[in-house]
């Protein structure tokens, strides 16, 4: 748990906000390599997040976290999302069902909201700040659902999941200075299995629907 | 013997996937099946006599509520397995037939693995990994016959429940944060065994956010609406059997995700604030299935919507709470799943032997099919919820909990769907049945193996129906104390006397 006083967590105070910064950009992202950079930048933030967590929060675990971090979310994941780009070479780019405008304010209204929540929860945690990180996570959280909802393509839906992921985790290092090893462990194969399977489907759905735009996969109604 | 249980998919799984023989991965994962399933009757003789079975620190903890789910789960893969061999072999292309066998048997074990996995953990993490695991497998079978509608279901599942799950992820983060607020000896370890002793002392505010996560991950999971629209077309695109084992075992799974957050919650909050929650996903998604039920034309598409009022009901039963509330809910987790699964086995032996899933086109079963439109009818009956068959009779135990705690509302509302649902299926069903069957319909069961299947599945749904054999009821009244939170002996003591 972080303590006022640490030096640490002003740093990860102001990473927190470059991570909701970075997921702000996400939503204005028109091109699909752009959205896979910002992610990956993204979880660098959550990579150094982990770090000074570990080194100003007496949580000597999370370092192994911090590699975790930068192999599956930094390097692995977006590698292989651009080498999908890549291969599918898709023409059109990223293409949302609601115009950037209210996307950003629909941004920011998640953003109040949760805000909101945390002070509802806050309130009986006198003593304990965290600041802005577990609003910001839930923010993270939300905005990476819109983006999910309101992009057509198979792909942007894949990277709005993870940085869903990537809110959890910031909640999670941030509270709890990370879950038992075992669990981050599994937690992390589970994410990478998971973009692997939703690799091959989108492969699969782009041969067979000649597209990975997901508003064609319309037949099954009612 | 818990690592036995474990093992077995595993290996059964890996070597269906290397033998190159159909036949031999069939019988093959018949004999785990029945292994398995063995094993689960003897591990669950033994909690019942009253220790919780633990091991490696924690990591797998058996009590009685898992234990029971455990039993549901090898129990209906046992008749899964006897069933995906008649079926599979009708519904694959003859020439390859060999090499699509081996690939589905090994999702097969792999997804029974994972299941088995998230009702033996104690340890919350855990069970979160292994009902994402459930998902990311059972994708693999949805997509099995890599169709059109099958990639658009299996892709719709995949990233719902992900999303789902993901807001699971941040519910058990809440939980383990507000289990390190308490300075105790606990380990800090997310068990879930340690965190229920001290549950009393959790901070209220906290765990009210977090339950609310859960139940809506995992409730994504188990089929709750507004959720639930993945469900019916996972249900409908994947193989019979993997349909059957979707709706009589995974949503249950993630509903026992469900109810050990909600007895870790329920020794700090009130528990009028819990059961309302559960009992407003309840009626939801009864109240939906039930009007989806009235205008469904796909076969299958019916039981999926059937299955989201199964569990709205079985919901609705742990909100109403009590002893006969949650006892008829556990009592109703059993009868659903055999009865839905029978219908299911019904369902793939109609769609082979009339090459279409729409019910208008099905005609004449019990001329046709003479066992199959026999087993149609019956299961029909038994899911409306017909006397004197099992569903009737948990139906009438949550009903009352109901009436009882005061529910009036509620349990009118669940009076009328269940009347009108009544009158949905046996209104499809009996068109199903008779009349005359459409020419060009070839006459005969498809297989063996799914006659007998469905039989062995009528044995206990007409059993149950009639009286509640003694280890079943001693296992429901355990699971009962668990879930409302009666502390029996061994909780009392301590855990050091345990393994």
């Amino acid at each position: 748990m972080l303590e006022n006083s640490s030096i640490g967590v002003y740093a990860i105070d102001r990473l927190a906000l470059g991570m909701l910064g970075a997921v702000i950009i996400m939503v204005l992202c028109n091109r699909l390599a752009a959205l896979v950079y910002v992610y990956a930048f993204q979880s660098l933030l959550l990579a150094a997040i982990a770090f000074f967590a570990s080194s100003g929060l007496h949580a000597h675990h999370l370092i192994w976290m911090v590699y975790l971090i930068i192999i599956v979310k930094v390097l692995g994941i977006p590698y292989m999302l651009l080498r999908l780009i890549d291969t599918l070479t898709i023409k059109r780019e990223v293409e949302p069902y609601v115009k950037w405008p209210i996307s950003l304010l629909a941004a920011s209204g998640l953003v109040i909201l949760a805000y909101y929540i945390q002070r509802d929860i806050l309130e009986l945690h006198e003593g304990v700040v965290f600041n802005h990180c577990l609003s910001t996570s839930l923010a993270v959280i939300l905005i990476g659902l819109f983006l999910m909802i309101t992009r057509k393509k198979a792909i942007t839906q894949m990277v709005g999941l993870l940085t869903m992921e990537n809110g959890v985790f910031l909640g999670a290092i941030v509270l709890t200075s990370g879950m038992p090893m075992v669990i981050e462990l599994g937690m992390s194969f589970d994410v990478l299995v998971g973009i692997l399977i939703m690799g091959v489907f989108t492969f699969r759905i782009k041969e067979t629907f000649a597209s990975i735009d997901t508003s064609k996969l319309n037949s099954l109604r009612g | 013997m818990l690592k036995c249980l474990l093992a077995i998919p595993l290996v059964t799984g890996c070597l269906c996937l290397f033998i190159k023989k159909g036949r031999v991965a069939e019988l093959l994962n018949l004999l785990g099946a029945s292994l398995c399933f063995t094993i689960s009757i003897l591990v669950l003789t033994d909690i019942t006599k009253g220790q919780p079975r633990c091991d490696f620190d924690g990591l797998i903890y058996v009590d009685a509520l898992g234990g029971f789910f455990l039993f549901l789960t090898l129990l209906l893969s046992l008749a899964i397995s006897i069933y995906s061999i008649g079926y599979m072999r009708q519904s694959l292309n003859k020439a390859d037939l060999d090499r699509y066998l081996g690939r589905y048997y090994f999702y097969l074990n792999l997804f029974i693995l994972t299941m088995i996995l998230a009702v033996t953990t104690g340890n919350l993490g855990i069970l979160w990994i292994s009902i994402e695991a459930t998902t990311l497998i059972s994708t693999c079978l949805v997509g099995f016959y890599n169709e059109r509608t099958s990639l658009e279901a299996a892709w719709k599942y995949l990233i719902i429940c992900a999303v789902g799950i993901t807001f699971a992820l941040f519910g058990t983060t809440l939980f383990y944060y507000a289990s390190l607020n308490i300075p105790f000896e606990l380990r800090n370890t997310l068990n879930w065994y340690e965190i229920t002793r001290f549950a009393d002392r959790l901070d209220p505010g906290l765990t009210k956010v977090a339950f609310i996560f859960i139940l809506i991950g995992y409730g994504t999971k188990a089929g709750f609406a507004p959720m639930h629209t993945w469900l019916p077309d996972a249900h409908s695109q994947a193989p019979t059997p993997v349909s059957a084992l979707l709706s009589g075992v995974l949503l249950k799974c993630a509903l026992y995700g469900i109810l050990r957050f909600y007895i870790i919650a329920g020794k700090c909050l009130d528990a009028a604030y819990l059961n309302n929650l559960l009992l407003t996903f309840g009626i939801a998604s009864l109240v939906i299935a039930t009007f989806f039920i009235l205008i469904q034309k796909d076969l299958k598409r019916l039981l999926a919507y059937s299955s989201l009022e199964h569990m709205g009901i079985i919901a609705a039963g742990i909100g109403f709470g009590g002893l006969l509330g949650v006892y008829g809910a556990l009592f109703h987790v059993l009868n659903h799943a055999l009865v839905k699964s029978l219908m299911f086995f019904v369902s793939g032996n109609l769609s082979i032997r009339y090459h279409t899933k729409n019910m208008e086109n099905i005609k004449g079963a019990v001329e046709t099919m003479p066992l199959t439109g026999t087993a149609l009818l019956l299961g029909s009956f038994a899911l409306a919820g017909v006397p004197p068959f099992n569903i009737f009779m948990s139906e009438i135990a949550i009903l009352t909990a109901g009436f009882s705690s005061g529910n009036i509302l509620a349990s009118c509302i669940i009076l009328v769907s269940l009347v009108i649902v009544f009158a949905g299926i046996v209104k499809h069903s009996t068109a199903m049945a008779f009349n005359s069957p459409p020419s060009g319909v070839g006459r005969g069961e498809i297989d063996g193996w799914t006659v007998l299947a469905c039989s062995i599945l009528l044995v206990p749904i007409v059993i149950l129906g009639i009286y509640i054999p003694n280890f079943l009821d001693n296992i429901f009244n355990q699971s009962v104390c668990i879930i409302t939170g009666e502390e029996t002996a061994w909780m009392k003591e301590g855990f050091s006397s345990m393994k």
